[in-house]
């Protein structure tokens, strides 16, 4: 049995612990709103562009557009979103287990290109063909580089060196559940810029003034639709990460208090057993000089 | 006392300009471009340079912008853009 010092002292170190995880919790709460706010600002530029190319895209067509242009898949890039930071529970793992499980399935060679020195580290350890890896985002968005990658990636895959590219991230499904989600960048697809409305009144033809010519136009608008797409895949997947970690940090401030219950408990019998001891020591120390 | 229309300026990070203005004068495909009230739908890409707006004579704000579309149409214009500062 632990001395009562020893238990003291465990109890002691449980606290401070305790005392983190409620800040780190407040902290990852904080920067999730925060997060999903950049979301809630995005949206009316999102929902304009949108807007726009469904309309261009319905009245000109996709021909042309190299972005639209599916060809036969040769090689594949897959993005993959992880976290910067740990503690944040089965976050990283769950996301890392399910592009390895996805790259190994693919019959084409395929690249990873990284977001997140998480997944960075495994796949380096596993000697896997990166493209490009960012490591220290540390959960904020920072939209100017992301828009640099969406650049990138658009010329990866403009300059044919990847036929194929795919977002790997986790997406939150409510607020206690998260799951690795797939998805294609490019090339984009061109139903899902003009999407059927169906019951809705025919699209009205756009009778517009263009500059430069409708195609051209298409051509300048569709980079800034990828780019806005990979930003909003990175806040949701920070986002997200914000959130495992708020539910991490819950639950192991649970677990503190429970370690601290227990432990009071257990010092609470050692004082009491050492107290009865002194006593009996005392009586039994009268008794022998009578 | 000229007409006014809604004009909003969107980033996308923030919501930069939103209000009824008289004019602007935005840096166009090919060149710069006045919009007054009443402008037929128009739309076009934009280049580098400056962006006036006019809300009225006494408030008048002038954007350093690269790249971004203009829209008008229904009697509003919106600009799109990814960077935009106020000078």
């Amino acid at each position: 049995m632990p001395s009562l010092k020893d238990l003291r002292r465990r109890l002691r170190s449980v606290k401070n612990t305790q005392m983190i995880t409620r800040a780190m919790r407040s902290v990852a709460a904080s920067k999730m709103r925060r997060t999903q706010d950049r979301r809630t600002k995005a949206k009316p530029y999102v929902d304009r562009l949108q807007r726009l190319i469904a309309n261009l895209v319905g009245s000109v067509g996709s021909e042309g557009q190299p972005l639209l242009q599916q060809r036969e898949i040769k090689r594949r890039l897959l993005v993959v979103i992880s976290s910067d930071r740990g503690l944040c529970g089965a976050f990283n793992n769950t996301i890392i287990r399910y592009a390895d499980d996805y790259r190994k399935s693919l019959a084409e060679p395929n690249s990873l290109y990284i977001i997140g020195k998480r997944a960075n580290s495994v796949f380096v350890r596993r000697g896997v063909n990166i493209v490009n890896a960012h490591i220290d985002f540390n959960g904020n968005v920072d939209v100017p580089r992301v828009l640099a990658i969406a650049r990138e990636l658009t010329e990866l895959f403009l300059s044919g060196k990847f036929d194929s590219i795919e977002l790997i991230h986790n997406q939150a499904i409510n607020a206690m559940t998260y799951r690795p989600r797939r998805e294609v960048l490019l090339p984009l697809k061109s139903d899902e810029l003009a999407p059927k409305s169906e019951g809705e009144e025919e699209r009205q033809p756009l009778d517009y003034i263009f500059e430069p010519d409708p195609q051209t136009l298409l051509k300048g608008l569709l980079p800034k639709y990828l780019e806005t797409k990979l930003l909003f895949t990175v806040v949701d997947a920070f986002a997200t990460e914000h959130q495992a970690r708020m539910m991490a940090m819950t639950t192991a401030n649970l677990n503190c208090r429970e370690l601290i219950d227990s432990l009071t408990l257990q010092i609470n019998k050692a004082r009491q057993a050492s107290i009865t001891k002194e006593i009996l020591e005392i009586v039994g120390g009268a008794n022998a000089l009578e | 006392m000229a007409n006014t229309y809604p004009f909003r300026v969107i980033s996308q990070e923030e919501t930069l300009f939103e209000g009824r203005v008289e004019s602007i004068i935005a840096p166009a495909w090919e060149g710069y471009v006045g919009v007054m009230a009443n402008h037929a739908p128009y739309l076009s890409l934009l280049q580098e340079g400056e962006l006036t707006v006019t809300e009225n004579r006494d408030s008048v704000h002038v954007f350093k912008v690269n790249g971004g579309v203009l829209e008008v149409s229904g009697g509003e214009a919106v600009i799109l853009t990814e960077s935009i500062s106020r000078i």
